[in-house]
């Protein structure tokens, strides 16, 4: 073996490791975003929406910040899922022809859904990351709630990054090899 | 090279992708975004790429989807379901092919609670299969009635569909929701109509099921009570205009948690389980949603939309003749793609010559629903058959099928009765406080 085939094999090792660290923690990410939605965000968004009515009906004293904090509140749950959503094959798609392909072929079409998925979320992380300063500059604030906004876009930013490494990662986005699930054992 | 050519590349593009079976939103989304770049630079395609669903994620309307989703999941997880057949069961149990209409009209009540059609099949299936089994209901009308009368799950409101359809085109969900009732009860009135008939016509279809005492029929009609008082309640009060639809399903949620919690049911793991399918289903509709946004942007930039209308219009098609036309259409992609995408597929193109032909977006609204019903029943896609066949694995899939086909005719009679009568659809909405 030549020192040119060593370098090229030494090369091709550190990518694998890099890739297996990146479907390691890029997993674990997705699943701990995903358990702060089912624990945190969508609970409070039902609380929210519920304590919104009965002060509005019953006390005539709607939370002037309700819509906003609503809306966040969303925005994170939605977020917060996705990843985790690939994960979990819940994307629709047309079977019709896809579950007759060869596996080479079916193969080929994950790559292409991966690319597909690495470019729209992967605008978004970085346009994401670049709007931030814009919006600490700005002091961009909800409509009636006078918290920044920029954490949140933050966030999103943060939550499309980890959805590029997802579909990345798993490109068919199946779950057979999932480490965590939320109310199923680890299936491996 | 003109925007109208990019357009018609792009669409070409997105249609190889969909067929090829890329996942429906990241197929839509990447001929957004790679369209808007081509047409408008890296800036603007950037910009959508992000403000469409930062914008989305936090649209007040948008709420309701989780919110009614948690309501159906929670309803579906703790068990409530079962109440609901039991009521039904006792009263009409015992006439010919009463199991299978005791399953329309648990499937129409189950559908008051919940939006998605598969979540009907799947809960009313699993309890309701194993009676008709006993009782030597034809497989094929067992299998039939309730793969056809989960569809009721997305007309009855609360509805998914509509709220994904009310979100796309900005129309009221409150007046489709509402609109949704009459030709929910003609639909479950029409299934029930053709069972009874058949099991009139050949007894052996659907043998009568059990007989009850009254004493029994009044306790299971109070177990009915609480799902019936919180449909009265979330959909009387969008109706009365006491609440928002997002207010609605928000007070649906808690109505259903106190329900549980002082029947004793409301488990953990019931909990843990409505929550995580609710998270997983509204990142999945909301993906759609964005793809379809970015391609209805795209395609508005490159007046390919403007150039079909004109081309549609100039046809002098007609109400008749274009919704002919849309039913073909509709027909056809059902048979390929899921109602989602079927539906985000089409709307960017479909509604603004809706619009110029004077046609109510609430009455198309629910003209798409019941189009959407016919695709979840029809093949190869039919996914309440497969959710059926799951419950149900000793029918053939063929079967299943032949057991819908009756209900698919009577579907296309209620069909035509929506366009014969528009009124069926906005009579209760226009009288909406």
């Amino acid at each position: 073996m030549t020192s040119r085939d060593g370098d090229v094999s030494g090369a091709l090792a550190w990518l694998d490791l890099a890739a297996e660290r990146i479907d390691r923690w890029s997993e674990r990410l997705a699943y701990e975003l995903f358990r702060l939605a089912l624990y945190v965000t969508m609970p409070g968004l039902v609380i929210l929406v519920t304590s919104d009515v009965a002060l509005r009906y019953l006390f005539n004293a709607p939370l002037q910040w309700g819509r906003d904090v609503n809306g966040l509140l969303l925005l994170m749950t939605i977020f917060c899922a996705l990843p985790h959503a690939w994960d979990r094959a819940y994307h629709i798609r047309m079977e019709v022809f896809y579950l007759r392909l060869s596996t080479t072929r079916r193969r080929a079409v994950d790559v292409v859904s991966s690319v597909a998925g690495i470019v729209v979320f992967g605008l978004m992380a970085v346009q994401g990351a670049r709007f931030v300063p814009f919006m600490i500059v700005a002091g961009e604030t909800g409509e009636d709630l006078e918290w920044p906004l920029w954490p949140f876009m933050g966030f999103l930013s943060v939550c499309a990054a980890v959805m590029v490494a997802r579909v990345f990662s798993n490109p068919a986005g199946v779950e057979e090899h999932l480490q965590y699930r939320v109310t199923g054992k680890p299936t491996s | 090279m003109s925007p109208t050519l990019i357009g018609i590349i792009g669409v070409g593009g997105m249609v190889a992708l969909l067929i090829l079976g890329v996942p429906i939103a990241l197929a839509m989304a990447v001929t957004g975004a790679v369209g808007l770049w081509v047409l408008e630079g890296p800036g603007p395609a950037l910009a959508h790429t992000l403000l469409i669903p930062w914008d989305e994620g936090r649209s007040f309307v948008f709420v309701t989807i989780p919110l009614f989703v948690l309501m159906g999941q929670l309803v579906f997880q703790t068990g409530l379901a079962s109440d609901l057949y039991q009521g039904v069961r006792t009263w009409i149990g015992r006439v010919p092919g009463g199991m299978a209409i005791t399953s329309v009209m648990a499937c129409g009540a189950f559908g008051a609670v919940t939006g998605s059609s598969i979540a009907t099949v799947a809960t009313m299936g699993a309890i309701v299969m194993p009676e008709m089994r006993r009782y030597k209901y034809h497989p094929r009308l067992a299998t039939g009635a309730l793969a056809a009368s989960g569809t009721l799950g997305i007309l009855i409101p609360p509805s998914l569909i509509f709220i994904f359809y009310g979100v796309m085109t900005e129309t009221s969900i409150g007046a489709l929701f509402i609109a949704g009732i009459l030709p929910g009860i003609l639909t479950a009135a029409m299934f029930s109509a053709i069972i009874l008939i058949r099991c009139l016509i050949t007894p052996s279809l659907g043998p009568p099921g059990p007989g009850a005492t009254w004493r029994e029929r009044w306790t299971s009609t109070v177990g009915l009570l609480p799902i019936l008082g919180l449909f009265l309640l979330v959909i009387g009060g969008i109706y009365g205009g006491v609440f928002t639809p997002t207010e609605a399903a928000g007070v649906g949620c808690t109505g259903v948690l106190l329900t549980a919690a002082l029947g004793r049911r409301l488990t953990t793991l019931a909990m843990s389980k409505a929550l995580e399918e609710t998270a997983l289903i509204s990142a999945m509709i909301f993906a759609i949603i964005v793809g379809g946004y970015l391609v209805a942007r795209f395609l508005a930039v490159t007046g390919l939309t403007e150039g079909l209308v004109s081309l549609l219009v100039g046809m002098e098609l007609g109400r008749v003749s274009f919704l002919v036309l849309l039913i073909v259409l509709y027909l056809v992609l059902g048979a390929m793609l899921d109602v989602f995408g079927m539906l985000v597929l089409t709307i960017p193109f479909v509604m603004p010559v809706v619009g110029e032909l004077g046609i109510d977006p609430v009455w198309f609204g629910v003209f798409a629903v019941v189009m959407a019903e016919l695709a979840l029943v029809t093949p190869p896609i039919g996914a309440n058959v497969f959710v059926m066949r799951r419950t149900a694995p000793e029918v053939p899939m063929g079967d299943i099928f032949m057991g819908v086909l009756p209900f698919v005719g009577g579907e296309m009679i209620v069909l035509a009765l929506l366009i014969a009568f528009p009124e069926i659809a906005l009579w209760l909405p226009g009288q909406m406080g």
